[in-house]
Formats: C-alpha cells, sequence, structure tokens
C-alpha cells in the first residue's frame, strides 16, 4: 500500500525537461512489451486500494496494483469486476489491464473493460495530475477522459487510479463440454443461447474442444446442464486461459489456433526447439481493429501530452 | 439557466452564408425567416433561446458534409440539434450561428438480427429503433423519459440514460460505432474495437462539440423472456432509500429501480391513476427481467430484503396492462408535476447510493429556506436525482430556483457525486463545471476540444466553461461563503 505519485510526477518532469521519452509500464507482463525504445515510468509500487465500498459496487484502486489482489479483496466481499482481465503472468495490474482494454473470457458476454471504468486519476504529459468521472454509476460532466483511456497503452499519460465497478460474484458456475467441428458451430450454439436469454460467461474453443461457461444461481444451473447435455468440465481452465497456462502455450501445437472470448481472441503458438517452449503469438484480438484516424489519434496525443514524453507508445 | 455569453466570432455576412450554403442545398432544406426558425429557438430547457442565422435539415451525409464544409469555410460556428428533448440548453442556437437539424434523417439503414446490432440515420426516434427491430426479438436498451421524441444522435451527444441505466447501461454503453462528419466536412469512422484510446467512447457524451454523427450503430438485446414489476411502498424516505442499496448489497441488480416522495407521487397518481399508495412517504418501482428461472430468484431475494427494510406494502404486477400501468405513473411524473405550479426546473446530480438520504434531506432543508417545493422522482439504483422545483417566474421565483438549483448541485459534488448524471452540462450547468473541476483539467478538456475541431466552431460556448468564467463564478461563491 504506497502512494508513489508524486515521485512519479517528478519522474515525468525530470524526463520532460531533458527530452527523454517513457512509456509507462506496471508488471511488464505483457509478452509484447518486452522492448521499448524508451525508458520506463514504472508503476508497479504505485499500489493497494485506495477505497472499497461493496454497497455502492465501487473500488477505488492504485493503478500498479495486482489484479490477483485486487480480486481477492473483491472475493472477500463476494464481488468481482465484470471484466477478466488477462493476467498474463499471475503479476499483470490493474492499470496495464485498463491500458489495454481487453475484457477477457467473461467481457464479451458482459461488459467491456471501458463498462466497468467510472473515474480516473492521471498524470498527463505535461505532469499535471488530474481527476476525471468519479465514483457514481452516472456522470455526464464535460467529456470522458475515463473511457478515452481505456485501450490507451500509456499515449496519454499515466494512469495512477482507477475507480471500477464491481458486481456481484455469481452464485455458482459450471463449464461445459463438447467435441464440436468448428468455430461456426460454437458461434451459432453461442447465438442461439444468449437469445433465449441464457446466463452464459464464457466460450472457448481448444483442439475441437468447445467449452462453455455458465453463471448463476445453483439450481437454475443444475436445469441448464441437463437441458443442453454436454459433459461437465473443471472450471479451473479459464484461470488457466487467463494466465496463458494451457499446454498450448509451453509447446505450441503447430498452426492450431485456440479461441477465446466467443473467438474474439484467438491465439496461436509455435514449437520452438524441444525443451525452450513456444513462441506465443495473438492471431486475432480485440485491439487489433485497425483505426483508420491516424491524424485525430495524433492530435488527441498532443493535446494530452505536447511535448511528445509518451509518443513512443504511438510507434 | 445561467447567463448566456455568445462568443461574438467576426461578424458574418448573412447573405453569402445563405448564397454558399444555398448551392449544396435543395431549397426546402433551408429556413431563413424568423417565424420559421422560431420552434427551434430552445431545446427542452427554454430558459435560453436564440434565433439563429440560419437553419439547415439536410438530408443525407453528403449535405452534412458540405453544410459543414461551408461554414468551415466562412469561419460560422454550428449548432447541430436532433429532436431538442435536452434538458440543459445543449442545442440552444447561436445568434451568429447555424442550426443543424438532424430530424429529416431519421431512416433505419440496417439491421444485423444474428449479431444484434442495428444501423440508424441520427434523427431517428429512440422508441422508433426498438419497434422496428421488435419483429427479430429485440429492442435498444436505453430509454430516456423521452424516449417517444428525442432522436438517437442527440442521445449520443448527451450519452443519454434512462429507467434502465442500472443493468444495462448509458448511451455509451450500447453504441457499437458511429460514423462522424468533422467540422471541416471529413467523415470519420469510430468503432468500439478501435486500436487504441476510446474515441468512440469520448464521442459520446461531448455535446455537440466534436463532431455530427450521422450513422449510428446501436447494439440491440432480445427482448427479455420474463419481466417481473413491484410497486413498494414505505413510512420514510430514508428506509426507502435504505432498501435501495440493501437490494444491491444482497447481489441483485435489477433492471431499473425508481422512487418517488410523496410530492412526486400523489402527483403522479393524480395524473395516470395508476393505484400508488397515497398514504406512502416514498415509493419505489422495481424492475427485475431476463430468463424465468434467474428473474425467479431474483425476485424472492428482492422481496425478502424489501420485508426486512420496512416495507408497508408490496404490489406485484399480475400482467403486461398492469406493468405498463405502474410504469405509466413514473414515466408521466414529471408533466403531472409540472401542473402543480407554472413553472419547474428539473435537476440532475448523480450522487453514491449511500448518500441519497442526506441529500434528499439536504434539499427539503434549502427548498424551505427559499419558500420553494421540491418533488423528488429518480434513478435511485443510479443514485442519480431528479430533483423538480417548482416555481411561478412571474411570481419573480426564477432566481430562487436558479440559488436552490446550484445549491443541490454543489451539495451533489460535496457527496462526492456529479453535477449531471444524464442531461448534460450545455449552458444550464456550465458553472458548475468550475466546482467540479479543476483549471488543469478543463484546460485538458480545451486542448481535446481542440483536437477535435481545432477553430472551436462547433457548439463554442457550450459545456467547458472558459478560464474566465471560472474565476469570476468562484469569486461569486467565495462571496457567498464569506
Amino acid at each position: 500500500m504506497s502512494d508513489a505519485s508524486v515521485t512519479l510526477a517528478e519522474q515525468l518532469l525530470e524526463a520532460r525537461a531533458s527530452g527523454q521519452r517513457l512509456r509507462v509500464c506496471g508488471a511488464r507482463s505483457k509478452p509484447w512489451m518486452a522492448t521499448a525504445n524508451a525508458q520506463w515510468l514504472d508503476l508497479s509500487a504505485h499500489r493497494g486500494v485506495v477505497s472499497y465500498k461493496p454497497a455502492e459496487l465501487v473500488v477505488v484502486v492504485r493503478a500498479g496494483t495486482p489484479l490477483a489482489e485486487l480480486d481477492a479483496v473483491l472475493a472477500e466481499k463476494n464481488q468481482m469486476l465484470a471484466m477478466e482481465a488477462p493476467d498474463f503472468n499471475g503479476c499483470s495490474t490493474i492499470g496495464g489491464a485498463v491500458a489495454l482494454g481487453w475484457a477477457g473470457s467473461r467481457g464479451v458476454f458482459a461488459q467491456g473493460v471501458r463498462d466497468s471504468v467510472l473515474g480516473v486519476r492521471m498524470l498527463n504529459g505535461e505532469g499535471e495530475l488530474l481527476r476525471f468521472g468519479g465514483e457514481v454509476m452516472k456522470n455526464v460532466a464535460g467529456f470522458d477522459v475515463s473511457r478515452l483511456m481505456v485501450g490507451s497503452n500509456g499515449l496519454l499519460g499515466a494512469l495512477l487510479e482507477l475507480s471500477l465497478k464491481v458486481q456481484p460474484r455469481p452464485v455458482a458456475e459450471i463449464t461445459l463440454g463438447w467435441d464440436v467441428p468448428d468455430l461456426a458451430e460454437t458461434r451459432q450454439r453461442v447465438a442461439e443461447w444468449t437469445r433465449r436469454g441464457l446466463p452464459i460467461s464464457g466460450a472457448s474453443l481448444e483442439h475441437g474442444r468447445f467449452r462453455a461457461r455458465f453463471s448463476g444461481p445453483a439450481a437454475v444451473l443444475d436445469d441448464l446442464a441437463k437441458t443442453l447435455g454436454g459433459e461437465p468440465e473443471d472450471g479451473v481452465f479459464w484461470e488457466q486461459l487467463r494466465r496463458l497456462e494451457r499446454p498450448l502455450f509451453h509447446h505450441g501445437w503447430g498452426d492450431e489456433k485456440l479461441f477465446d472470448a466467443n473467438g474474439q481472441i484467438c491465439w496461436t503458438a509455435h514449437s520452438r526447439r524441444q525443451g525452450e517452449g513456444a513462441t506465443v503469438s495473438l492471431a486475432q484480438g480485440p485491439d487489433l481493429h485497425k483505426s483508420a484516424h491516424r491524424s485525430l489519434l495524433t492530435r488527441v496525443a498532443s493535446a494530452f501530452d505536447p511535448a511528445g514524453v509518451f509518443a513512443a507508445a504511438l510507434a | 439557466m445561467n447567463t448566456y455569453i455568445d462568443p461574438a466570432p467576426d461578424a458574418v455576412d448573412r447573405a453569402a452564408l445563405q448564397a454558399a450554403l444555398a448551392s449544396v442545398l435543395p431549397a426546402q432544406a433551408i429556413l431563413a425567416e424568423a417565424e420559421q426558425q422560431r420552434p427551434y429557438e430552445c431545446d427542452g430547457l427554454p430558459t435560453a433561446r436564440a434565433l439563429p442565422l440560419l437553419t439547415v435539415l439536410p438530408e443525407t451525409v453528403a449535405q452534412v458534409q458540405a453544410v459543414l464544409r461551408c461554414c468551415s469555410e466562412l469561419g460560422v460556428p454550428v449548432v447541430t440539434r436532433g429532436a431538442g428533448t435536452g434538458l440543459s440548453c445543449g442545442a440552444t442556437p447561436l445568434e451568429s450561428g447555424v442550426l443543424l437539424v438532424t430530424s429529416r434523417m431519421d431512416a433505419l439503414l440496417s439491421v444485423d438480427p444474428q449479431r444484434r446490432t442495428a444501423r440508424v440515420q441520427p434523427g431517428m426516434r429512440n422508441l422508433a429503433i426498438s419497434e422496428a427491430v421488435a419483429p427479430y426479438g429485440l429492442y435498444y436498451a436505453p430509454d430516456p423519459s423521452s424516449q417517444i421524441a428525442c432522436s438517437i444522435g442527440g442521445n449520443v451527444a448527451e450519452n443519454a440514460g434512462g429507467v434502465h441505466c442500472l443493468k444495462y447501461g448509458l448511451t455509451v454503453n450500447n453504441i457499437e460505432a458511429l460514423t462522424v462528419v468533422t467540422m471541416d466536412g471529413e467523415l470519420l469512422e469510430l468503432h468500439v474495437d478501435d486500436e487504441g484510446p476510446d474515441l468512440l467512447a469520448a464521442f459520446i457524451g461531448s455535446e455537440g462539440l466534436f463532431g455530427v454523427a450521422v450513422e449510428i450503430t446501436v447494439k440491440l438485446l432480445p427482448v427479455p423472456a420474463t419481466v417481473e414489476t413491484l410497486l413498494v411502498g414505505f413510512d420514510s424516505v430514508a428506509d426507502c432509500a435504505s432498501a435501495v442499496s440493501a437490494i444491491i448489497a444482497e447481489g441483485v441488480i435489477p433492471a431499473g429501480m425508481e422512487m418517488m416522495d410523496r410530492l412526486a407521487l400523489t402527483a403522479a397518481e393524480a395524473f395516470a391513476g395508476a393505484g400508488y399508495p397515497q398514504e406512502a412517504a416514498a415509493i419505489l418501482l422495481i424492475e427485475l427481467d431476463g430468463e424465468a428461472a434467474l428473474v425467479a430468484a431474483e425476485l424472492a431475494v428482492v422481496e425478502a430484503t424489501l420485508e426486512r427494510c420496512g416495507a408497508t406494502s408490496l404490489r406485484r404486477a399480475q400482467d403486461a396492462a398492469e406493468r405498463a400501468l405502474l410504469w405509466k405513473g413514473r414515466k408521466s411524473a414529471f408533466p403531472a408535476v409540472a401542473r402543480l405550479r407554472p413553472d419547474y426546473y428539473c435537476m440532475d446530480g448523480t450522487i453514491p447510493r449511500s448518500e441519497i438520504g442526506a441529500v434528499l434531506g439536504y434539499i427539503a432543508e434549502r427548498a424551505d429556506h427559499y419558500g420553494l417545493s421540491v418533488a423528488n422522482v429518480f434513478h435511485a439504483g443510479d443514485g442519480n436525482l431528479h430533483p423538480l422545483i417548482l416555481f411561478d417566474a412571474n411570481a419573480g421565483e426564477l432566481d430562487k430556483a436558479e440559488r436552490l438549483g446550484a445549491d443541490i448541485l454543489e451539495r451533489c459534488v460535496a457527496a462526492g457525486g456529479t453535477i449531471t448524471g444524464e442531461h448534460g452540462v450545455g449552458l444550464e450547468k456550465i458553472n458548475q463545471m468550475a466546482v467540479q473541476f479543476s483549471d488543469a483539467e478543463l484546460a485538458q478538456f480545451r486542448r481535446l476540444k481542440q483536437a477535435f475541431d481545432p477553430r472551436g466552431l462547433l457548439n463554442p460556448g457550450k459545456t467547458i466553461p472558459t478560464l474566465r468564467r471560472c474565476q469570476e463564478y468562484r469569486a461569486i461563491l467565495a462571496d457567498r461563503a464569506a
């Protein structure tokens, strides 16, 4: 539990004065963040839950707090984040999760990361400490900078603190498995279940095995298991997926793909030489939709960071 | 409600502007006479009015582009207006500007039932979308009280809410993509899955300061299989407020949870005859929806919680007709209350749910101080207050009503809340922006605005106050406190 915001602002201003570029980082857990042509502005010491009001469904947390730590605090009150952000090496931070903007296995059926973000405290490129949004459910005062920050990957400044909407944990969950021919088949089933209002909360296809997760009251899930058929599976699968701990990620399956989030996220892993593990890569992810408005993006970045301290994030 | 300061740009040659617009628009798309433009002089908050230089009603995306290009070249500011139901003077015209009305672009362009989306034009009415996609078993969730009349383009500009936000979110949570025309007439596509900062989310709720949305892809939801609506009475406002928090603490997120105090429920009952309990100090309307077994499980939890929280009456709608009647009382509450006094002024602060009781107490106290009545009918589940201040402008009460309104908004900020939950800032709450935000934050807003609209021609003077205005207002507050 410590507040490093003053130190971080000083570090930023020093870098700005000397023309040094910075990259914001938390746990540096994202495989593609391994190298960067800049110095790190390291948020990992800025951590801890600032306030948590379970009856308000709101938690305020410093950006460097590990997801696992936040999850544990929420679990004590039988709550959780609506998103199931990837926890690549078991120490990913909440700030990194929001900056990435992936909602993971559950997100596609519930809500995206931006739907959980109620407010932020941040440092812009000028080293100014700013607060946008807040801790209430509805807030349209001024422009929606809090949600603008989702997916910004450190381009607009450093997220210091987040107020997030939380939700009750489901009373129970089941995972059912089927062997299916392809992704089209899984999507068709998911569409049908969604139309019927079934409480689906995960859909993944790995090596011809389709796994679907449902969340809700135990009695409802028992009935569902009977009507839908399928074989009961271990729910730990989703935790492994979130941490990239499925066998695919360790030794690779050639051209085989692993689909998560009803096909929105697709992983591949190519074998290296024996004993060296696999190269994990993302064939398709929710943030890979290339936007066609680079000039606007550049102007928005300059609005937050006129000196270009964080411009390396745009490269 | 604040004095309107026209940013007074360079004088515009009206004849030259009209000639330029006539070369890109059909004759029927330009309104130049004062009597033609009169219906557009204000939005749903009629305290600020102005007649623009010209009003244009384009019918195609290309015409919108041409209008903006033309105004851009001549340096003429543009205010965009949908159906004009907004409640914060966001669409008040500029005397020195063009008013761009989207109401003729009201078509449903396409529906994708598999992906559950629909692409619509900005002038399409909110309720018309749900009606159009009903044959597919789908609907559009955000439902502002004005949903019969308000347009989806205006909903996007204001990030409109409604009574079902608690479970389904605001406009921003229900839009997949926008096609936007920028002030220089260029087209911009914004999508929820775009790489990088969430520009789509930033555009939604930008109150016409960033661009004009000309095509909107909305997310649709399956019409729920089961809906249960409860009408619950309480002996005290405090019990009612604590029941709201208790239900959520039990792990149930109702589709909607609306609260009305005695003045509001009495007026609504006289207007709609919905059978609201007249002896109650406050009522809650609670709606649960979804798959039958899930709703049944939630209903059991909610009923037990209500009993524990001291509910004095509980009625469950038996069929769709009864459900509609219970909601009719709520949806007509504003006009019903409006009948009590010549004028009313609707506020829109949001606070943490646990502060509802305390803030309602403060509102009653301040209303007494000014000698005014306030009726409360609001989205309790979201903590989004809508105090209706009743007054008589002809009896010189407007100033008192505005003062009371400002007190309420500033109390919302002090309670950890915000000056606007869903109505927007517009002109109405521009002074209170200086209370909620620091100079550095307001300067950041201005720079973000410039990134979208470098010359500041889109809806100038709204939403983000000038530095000078902030300093003046803070000085007034300091004087009052001294």
